[in-house]
């Protein structure tokens, strides 16, 4: 992410009104966003296959029809960038149905975000309503589950953007991934 | 179950050190570092969860439908691509297979998705990639098979073989037949863009993606839930509106840019294109990017077309569509300041009439008039390469000009209306009529279309302003009418209102037109605008008006109030001192009235330097002057008053003469040397002055009376009492109907005492 600057100065201009602001904006953050998209692909499990770039132009889209979003600097754009992640699959699997996959298995989230093709149905719901708990107990860890396992940020991405040392967020991250997983299918 | 918030940090710590250790450890630790046993198993079993393995899945042996998968070749807007192979006959061909994923099809799909596969399978184009297949896989996904096109993207292919613009534009043209052929059959791409246009070798252009195409409905519009890259997709494809082939237009003009400037164009609109470009590409790129689809390139081979001509070096059809909107911003309708108090001349002199005052007001609205015509005279230039590079044109022809090649920059019907009546206006300050009356009756056309009736009144009147001026005294009076029925609606604004009242009172006046009524109706006009939001000069000026009337109608009272409260409303405007002047001059003409010369001077002094100032020796400007010399001459400094009018007489030839201010002129210079005494000169002016006028006004002429008793009275101080009797009558018996004001009664009260004089004298 080195073009950190660009992306400040888009976002400043942005929010105070620039709109011309949001294509290079959106130009900027779109291929690490493709990424996330490609290495989800790279599973090459075409069955339950959920189109990330089409995710992310959806995205971008509410982002441009929204148009007033509270968007200060990047790392609170990133953040929301994974939360509307979230709730554009949250919608996505909603119109999939209620069908359980595989046996009722619980969802396990992954890094390589793998995992989205695994819960395209009422599993995401879990999810995220799981996340919304754990926004109410503790804002930090949701966001920085968000950014790792919807945007695919790595730890020391997420650091920076956070602010948090990367062993905060190692360990914040570890605890919370476990409490989610656990809540999806306590024991 | 406890509350895990209440623990929230101590879960976290316990789980971090019970992580550290191997698993069959954990429960020994936990029990010595936490008492809560409910704690303890919380903690355990988020590090189970934490330590979940996700499902196993491979990758190999992957099968959509019959065809095998090889490998992953990209992501598009609404789907993903493979490569994968087909069977045939024998070999094996490779094909592009692409996944449509569920939220990118809707509702309805399946029908539609056969219906597309016709329709997409009926698309045989050497440019566009032909649809092989399509089905749904085991699990539900419906996929497209196309042939499948190793080749670069346009942008990358054109970069790297480093082609020339001429080289770009032919691939673009093989771009545009080949959207143009599927728009033929009915079908819009819809996310057309580099990466949807494959250059295989050999420089072959091939379209991708027609399988997210959508079909065009019965009525020729279609919303589309799938969204195209939002960097190449229309302005209503982001507002998801209404889609047509102007969508797929507006992503080649994008396109088009890209190729030929080396980035994308900016999202604002309006669209500005680097000055670098030629000027035909520059209105290509534009005529493609317009904001409404209505106005771009009405189909894409038309588009193509344009291409091929500026291969060839020939001119291209479309027009520059640079964007009016400085216009919008900047041309102001000036309503209320194009005619009035015409009728303060006739109040003043009798002798003067509209056309005196119609004339001051233009000179006074000159420097206006001069501003508007060069800013729109700098954007016309700007805008029109016509114009631009050639010898500086006239203003008389740039604004013909102008008139002329207005529709090309304005579309919507009412901007033009609007451009329309202030440049006819600007036409008139010009003195260009012809121009100005037809540019008019088109906006006149427009308004009656468009039901907007405040344009027609305007129209109208202006319309009547410049047929009395051409002495066409019905049509005039026809106009004004109308155009006064329509200003009563109360959709017409109020500061139009009270300016066509203005005009309807003056021509109808003019016209003999019965005063009491007239006042009435300006009257109402002006409480009303006193009422609403109407900018104060333009009050004060319907007041110079009404003052005007008043002093015609010999009410001098009440012309004084007019004129007074016309002041105060112009101390409200800094900008008035033209406009005052005017009114001070009818206020001096109320004291003449009044008998009150001595403040006539004053006031008349006072506005006949701002006259002058403002707009310089003109005839109006004479008659100014000379008034003030009568009302020294009144005021009891008769040599004063007479050396002013002498040095004023040989200006009064020269043109541009205007009769009625030389006979008004000329009436001041023979009372004048009559007080002074010099019979005989008084006697030659006075016959100078009935030579003017008196074989066209009847005897009984209020104007004329005046000048036969000076005429009079001359002959009576030279002792020529036979010749004096004649006039003597008639100054006697005409200025005696009209004795009202003070003024008017001296006269009347001087005839009568010449008469009997003259009597007298020819008796004895």
């Amino acid at each position: 992410m080195g073009q950190a600057g660009d992306i400040t100065i888009l976002l400043r201009d942005w929010s105070e009104g620039d709109e011309s602001a949001l294509d290079p904006l959106f130009e900027l953050i779109y291929p690490q966003l493709r990424q996330i998209a490609a290495s989800l692909m790279r599973r090459e499990r075409p069955g339950h296959v959920l189109q990330p770039t089409g995710v992310v132009n959806e995205f971008y889209l509410k982002l441009v029809q929204q148009e007033r979003l509270q968007v200060e600097d990047r790392a609170h754009f990133l953040s929301v960038a994974a939360r509307f992640m979230r709730r554009i699959l949250v919608d996505q699997a909603r119109k999939n149905g209620t069908r359980k996959r595989d046996g009722g298995r619980p969802v396990v989230l992954t890094d390589d975000l793998s995992w989205f093709s695994e819960a395209a149905g009422p599993e995401m719901i879990d999810v995220d309503l799981a996340l919304d708990e754990l926004r109410g107990i503790d804002e930090r860890k949701c966001r920085i589950l968000e950014l790792r396992y919807f945007l695919g940020c790595t730890n020391e991405e997420t650091a920076e953007l956070l602010g948090l040392s990367k062993a905060t967020v190692d360990r914040d991250l570890k605890f919370a991934k476990g409490w989610v997983q656990d809540r999806l299918s306590p024991e | 179950m406890i509350s895990d918030s209440e623990h929230w940090g101590e879960l976290q710590r316990l789980f971090e050190l019970a992580e550290g250790v191997p698993t069959e450890e954990r429960e020994r630790l936990l029990t010595e570092l936490c008492s809560d046993a409910g704690l303890r198993s919380r903690v355990l079993a988020i590090l189970r969860a934490a330590e979940r393995s996700p499902s196993g899945m491979t990758a190999e042996g992957v099968r959509i439908g019959p065809y095998p998968i090889l490998k992953l070749i990209g992501s598009g807007g609404v789907g993903t691509v493979y490569l994968a192979e087909r069977a045939l006959a024998g070999t094996t061909q490779l094909v592009a297979l692409k996944v449509l994923a569920p939220h990118a099809t809707g509702f309805g799909f399946p029908e539609r998705f056969e219906r597309e596969q016709q329709i997409l399978a009926g698309l045989d184009h050497p440019n566009i990639t032909r649809l092989i297949d399509a089905g749904l896989s085991d699990s539900g996904q419906a996929y497209l098979v196309t042939e499948y096109v190793e080749g670069q993207h346009l942008d990358r292919y054109c970069e790297e073989h480093r082609l020339s613009v001429d080289e770009r534009l032919a691939l673009f043209e093989q771009v545009c037949l080949a959207v143009d052929y599927a728009h033929r059959n009915l079908v819009i791409h819809l996310d057309l863009k580099p990466s949807n246009t494959l250059v295989a070798d050999g420089g072959k252009v091939k379209l991708l993606d027609f399988g997210t195409a959508k079909l065009l409905q019965a009525d020729g519009s279609l919303t589309s839930t799938i969204m195209a890259t939002p960097a190449y997709a229309s302005p209503e494809q982001l507002r998801r509106e209404a889609l047509t082939t102007a969508s797929d237009i507006y992503s080649l003009g994008v396109i088009l840019h890209e190729l030929v400037v080396g980035q994308r164009p900016p999202r604002e609109q309006p669209v500005t294109i680097p000055k670098t470009l030629p000027s035909d590409l520059s209105t290509m790129i534009l005529k493609c990017l317009a904001e409404l689809p209505g106005e771009r390139y009405a189909s894409v081979n038309a588009l193509a077309g344009d291409v091929a001509r500026y291969r060839e070096g020939r001119p291209i059809l479309a027009h520059p569509q640079t964007t009016f909107y400085q216009v919008k911003k900047f041309v102001k309708r000036n309503r209320g300041k194009v005619w009035a108090a015409i009728l303060l001349a006739v109040a003043l002199g009798g002798a003067l009439g509209y056309a005196w005052w119609a004339q001051s007001r233009a000179l006074r609205n000159a420097q206006r008039a001069i501003r508007m015509q060069a800013f729109l005279y700098r954007l016309f230039k700007n805008a029109n390469p016509n114009v631009a590079g050639k010898p500086e044109p006239t203003v008389k022809e740039f604004l013909e000009k102008s008139a002329e090649v207005l529709p090309l920059y304005l579309k919507d019907p009412d901007d033009l209306r609007q451009a329309q009546l202030s440049l006819a206006l600007s036409l008139y300050w010009n003195q260009d009529f012809a121009p100005a009356k037809r540019l008019y009756e088109t906006a006149l056309q427009s308004a009656r279309r468009a039901q907007d009736r405040a344009g027609e009144a305007e129209a109208l009147g202006n319309l009547a302003n410049i047929a009395f001026f051409e002495g066409n005294n019905a049509e005039a009076k026809e106009r004004i009418d109308k155009s006064f029925a329509l200003a009563t609606r109360p959709e017409v604004p109020v500061d139009l209102r009270l300016l066509i009242t203005q005009k309807y009172v003056l021509i109808n006046g003019d016209l003999g037109g019965r005063s009491g009524e007239l006042k009435q109706a300006l009257e109402k006009a002006v409480n009303e605008a006193r009422a609403g939001d109407v900018n104060p000069a333009d009050i004060a000026e319907s007041l110079n008006y009404l003052g005007g009337l008043e002093l015609n109608s010999s009410n001098v009272d009440a012309a004084e109030k007019d004129y007074s409260d016309g002041l105060s409303f112009y101390q409200r405007d800094p900008l008035s001192e033209c406009d005052q002047s005017l009114t001070e001059l009818g206020l001096a003409a109320v004291r003449r009235e009044q008998n009150r010369p001595k403040e006539a001077v004053a006031l008349l002094q006072k506005s006949y330097a701002t006259g002058l100032k403002c707009w310089g020796p003109t005839p109006y400007t004479q008659n100014h002057q000379a008034r003030l010399a009568d009302a020294l001459v009144a005021a009891g400094k008769v040599d004063e008053g007479v050396a002013m009018l002498e040095k004023a007489k040989p200006a009064w030839s020269q043109p541009p003469v205007n009769r009625s201010v030389v006979f008004a002129n000329l009436k001041y210079l023979a009372n004048a040397y009559f007080e002074a005494g010099r019979f005989s000169d008084a006697e030659g002016v006075s016959r100078e002055a009935f030579e003017l006028f008196g074989k066209e006004l009847p005897a009984g002429n209020k104007r004329l009376a005046g000048v036969h008793l000076v005429w009079a009275r001359a002959l009576g101080g030279l002792g020529r009492w036979a010749d004096a009797l004649p006039h003597a009558e008639i100054a006697d018996r005409v200025l005696g109907e009209i004795a009202v004001t003070p003024l008017q009664k001296t006269n009347a009260a001087t005839a009568r005492e010449l008469l009997k004089t003259v009597r007298a004298k020819l008796k004895s």
